[in-house]
């Protein structure tokens, strides 16, 4: 391949990152893997540990919140006794750590049902949007990214200044630009529901837009940088065409950056998906969370923030193991 | 960002400037109220017609289904079409029968004897017995309930099913709002299989069984609820338009939250009715060829300023006086909501039928006077942003309005009663969002300070004994020089229309002459619909849009 030796030499400049020596322990997979576990646990108990004293400080009872403006004092007694409310916040926090334990995450203050179905029956449709928000947004940006690269400044510069745009228009507004001309406008997809391909067009455009503006402008820039360095001089030297340069070469380096950014921005389609799910009425766990905060409902806030933080773990471990694959320098650490 | 060429469509066209403003101003309040008169482009509507399906738009899809729990207004219209009360209230107040055809109330008031209707049936096929009744009320009442509609019978006691069709009540002492949480919603009648059910009833599932028109067909949480009709259902309320099974083969309600969208989805008739329209989209309604717009009763409260007489300065009476008459109400609201709605002069919805008319035209907008009680309070100088000051402090009451309850712009309404009370009277009204969270910690200390607010519609005797007395969520007993007890057990003690009125008269009479409470306007219930769609209403005892048992389409 000719390649290859395009990369060693890449290796050996500057920019080389450290490439760890080869593991020392006897079985280097499965030490990875158990620190990894072992990290994956800390995070998500540091996060509801977080979350549950956070909650605790937030002024207002849980039972007055629930009994309301009309609710009388028995009522709220019996709320009271019911969740067992009165104990001292400290049982109350191991109470919580012994339940997760079992893998029950305790049952919602409000919607009265087990904490895992309440999320459950929503996690689907919010996973779905973000997955193809996703796809849609990283099609879009190594689309914009290459199809502009090397490209004159004044190109450049006005396919820069779009994505801007479509990184600080908020999802809200677009969602609702969105709908404006084509659902109510041109009737071209219904306004609500979460069943059926169509209706899942506009939400993952409404939500992938900003990601895409942002992914492209990471991925351009890199590549700007790689395809003046001296090897690409050398691959075109060779009378390969610029735009596999641009595809196969340019863009293999600025996959590292790029999925540094894609995995930060998960967090960013997550919240995203919380306001489209509002705009489009799509069920999800936009509406789930949004109520569970205003209402204190503490069992499902700490649901939701467990999993947000396991998606953490997860994405995190899943860049690790692309880096490995995408970067041969880092192939040692195996 | 892809944005083509406008869109050509007319209703698009029309509903484009609301929608850019409202989406400018990035407004999430799902809320909005409406016009105070109904109008519409329908023609004359022929006879109803059966058969055909309607979907709702709706801003809120209900917490939790089971309607002795849910404590949540926009749930009602939905809940309402499988779940029902012994007793219905038609739109003038008065009790019609439902699944109880007759009762019968004890001279003193106590004891109320229903005579259950013949062959009403649940929707899984089991019979409406006096003895199930008596199984939802204890339950209700149940010394560890943490059901809703617990707060609404307190002065139950028991009841005993005598036969199948008779239900006797006995309450601990005479209680005139009973009748009236019997119709409630939260008094609805639920199957045995549903009491014998584990857990809440909050999901619409299979059992959660009433006796209603219409059985859930599906459900996705986040999404719609659909409904098929009961053939064999033939025991309407007294106060509905027509007997038997309902019009529509089935109906859906889609829960949109944003206000925009709602009013989108109706104009290009993705849906065929929606609620809570926005101010701003009233006039895409309101006399527009193709829709029709209707408004609700106004029973409950009027949105009001609660302010919390233990704190200075509003603890002076001069003070809280000078902040009611201290600007121009009817300006205001006229300017803010376009006529919409009405301005308010008591706590009471002029709807009510203890409504105290004496109330109208009694306070507000004396600038004048408010500056002398201001001045005969000691509130003299000025400081250099020309506010007034006593002992170097600022003449200062502050706002805690919490974040939750914020719609109808009524934010924007405070702000401009702040700017109005600055120029006028130099007094700083100092609005402050705060989190629903902090609210209720400062009402269980007693820290709040000025509440605005709006209670449902209920009975008037529930209402203030939430606000005024001190079994309500503002005071405590111990303050006995605040909070109106004596009154509010005389509002409920007898069911004499004439002594009733006499003590609500007195409660409205005493919070607004003293100010400790400043009605601001009337909120109403907004629905906007296609002109092909006849029959909706609002249920009075809640004045939110009734089920769609009586709703037709016109084909």
């Amino acid at each position: 391949m000719t390649s290859a030796a395009v990369e060693v030499q890449e290796a050996a400049g500057p920019g080389a990152g450290p490439t760890a020596a080869p593991a020392a322990g006897r079985h280097p997979v499965l030490r990875r893997l158990v620190t990894r576990v072992v990290t994956g646990v800390v995070v998500l108990w540091a996060a509801a540990t977080v979350a549950f004293w956070t909650l605790q400080l937030v002024p207002g009872s849980v039972a007055d919140i629930l009994a309301g403006d009309l609710a009388d004092p028995e009522l709220r007694q019996a709320l009271v006794a019911e969740w067992g409310l009165d104990r001292p916040a400290f049982a109350q926090y191991l109470d919580f750590l012994g339940r997760l334990a079992q893998g029950d995450l305790g049952t919602s203050y409000v919607q009265r049902q087990p904490v895992l179905d309440v999320i459950g029956d929503q996690l689907g449709s919010t996973v779905i949007l973000t997955l193809t928000a996703g796809v849609v947004a990283v099609a879009l940006a190594v689309l914009l990214s290459t199809a502009t690269v090397g490209r004159p400044r004044v190109v450049r510069g006005v396919l820069s200044t779009a994505e801007l745009v479509l990184v600080s228009v908020p999802v809200f507004w677009s969602g609702i630009l969105l709908l404006m001309v084509f659902s109510f406008g041109l009737g071209l997809f219904p306004v609500a529901g979460g069943t059926g391909a169509q209706s899942l067009v506009l939400p993952t455009v409404g939500l992938a837009l900003p990601t895409a503006g942002l992914l492209s402008q990471v991925l351009r820039e890199s590549m700007e940088r790689t395809v003046l360095e001296p090897f690409a001089i050398t691959v075109r030297a060779r009378g390969v065409r610029e735009s596999l340069v641009v595809w196969r070469h340019a863009l293999k380096h600025a996959l590292l950056p790029g999925m540094t950014v894609a995995g930060s921005l998960v967090g960013g389609l997550l919240g995203g998906a919380v306001i489209t799910e509002q705009v489009f009425g799509r069920p999800g766990l936009g509406q789930i969370t949004l109520l569970a905060v205003t209402n204190k409902d503490v069992p499902v806030v700490l649901g939701v923030v467990l999993l947000a933080a396991a998606v953490y773990v997860a994405v995190s471990t899943l860049l690790d193991v692309l880096y490995a694959v995408v970067d041969p320098r880092l192939r040692g650490a195996r | 960002m892809p944005f083509p060429r406008a869109p050509r469509l007319p209703a698009a066209r029309r509903l484009a400037a609301p929608v850019a403003v409202a989406a400018l101003a990035l407004t999430l309040a799902a809320c909005s109220t409406g016009s105070a008169a109904s109008t519409g482009g329908a023609e004359p509507a022929g006879d109803p017609v059966a058969g055909g399906s309607l979907t709702w738009g709706v801003s809120v899809e209900p917490v939790c289904y089971n309607p002795q729990r849910s404590g949540q207004q926009n749930s009602y219209p939905i809940i309402r079409n499988y779940a029902e009360s012994l007793v219905g209230k038609a739109a003038d107040g008065s009790y019609t029968p439902w699944l109880a055809e007759e009762w019968e109330i004890s001279d003193d008031e106590t004891v109320y004897t229903f005579t259950l209707r013949d062959g009403v049936t649940f929707s899984d096929g089991t019979d409406l017995t006096a003895d199930v009744v008596k199984q939802n009320y204890d339950a209700i009442t149940a010394e560890d309930s943490t059901l809703n509609s617990r707060a609404a019978f307190a002065a139950y006691d028991n009841a005993e099913a005598t036969d199948d069709h008779t239900l006797v009540v006995t309450l601990a002492q005479p209680d005139a709002a009973f009748l009236d949480s019997v119709a409630s919603i939260g008094a609805s009648v639920l199957a045995p299989a549903s009491l014998k059910a584990d857990g809440d009833l909050c999901q619409p599932t299979d059992e959660l069984v009433g006796t209603g028109p219409f059985t859930v067909a599906d459900w996705t949480a986040g999404q719609e609820i659909s409904f098929d009709k009961r053939d064999d259902y033939d025991w309407a309320p007294g106060y509905a338009e027509h007997t038997g099974a309902a019009y529509l083969d089935d109906v859906t309600y889609r829960y949109l939250p944003e206000a925009t969208v709602r009013t989108g989805a109706l104009t290009a008739g993705q849906v065929d009715v929606i609620e809570n329209v926005q101010v701003t989209d009233t006039t895409v309604f309101q006399d527009a060829p193709g829709f029709q717009y209707l408004t609700g009763p106004t029973t409950g409260t009027a949105f009001s300023l609660n302010i919390n007489t233990r704190i200075a300065p509003a603890d002076d009476v001069r003070v809280r006086q000078a902040l009611r008459d201290g600007f121009d109400l009817d300006a205001l609201i006229e300017n803010q909501y376009l006529g919409t709605v009405e301005r308010a002069y008591s706590s009471l919805g002029p709807d009510s039928p203890y409504f105290d008319e004496d109330l109208v035209g009694s306070w507000g907008n004396d600038v004048d006077g408010a500056n002398a009680l201001l001045d005969e309070a000691g509130w003299t100088d000025r400081d250099d942003d020309g506010y007034r000051t006593k002992d170097g402090e600022r003449l200062t009451i502050e706002v805690g309005y919490p974040e939750p309850y914020v719609r109808d712009e009524r934010d924007v309404l405070l702000q401009a009663i702040k700017s109005q009370l600055k120029e006028n009277i130099g007094l700083n009204l100092d609005v402050q969002i705060i989190t629903g969270a902090l609210f209720s910690d400062q009402t269980a200390k007693g820290t709040w300070t000025v509440y605005p607010n709006t209670l449902p519609t209920a009975d008037p005797s529930n209402l203030f004994r939430s606000i005024f007395s001190s079994e309500g969520f503002l005071y405590t007993a111990a303050e006995a020089d605040l909070v109106l007890d004596d009154e509010v057990a005389a509002s409920r003690a007898s069911l004499d229309p004439a002594s009733r009125k006499e003590a609500l008269d007195e409660i409205q009479a005493t919070v607004v002459d003293d100010a400790r409470y400043v009605p601001l306007y009337h909120p109403v219930y907004t629905v906007a619909a296609k002109d092909t769609v006849h029959g909706l209403a609002f249920e009075p005892q809640l004045d939110s849009p009734a089920g769609s048992y009586d709703v037709w389409v016109q084909p």
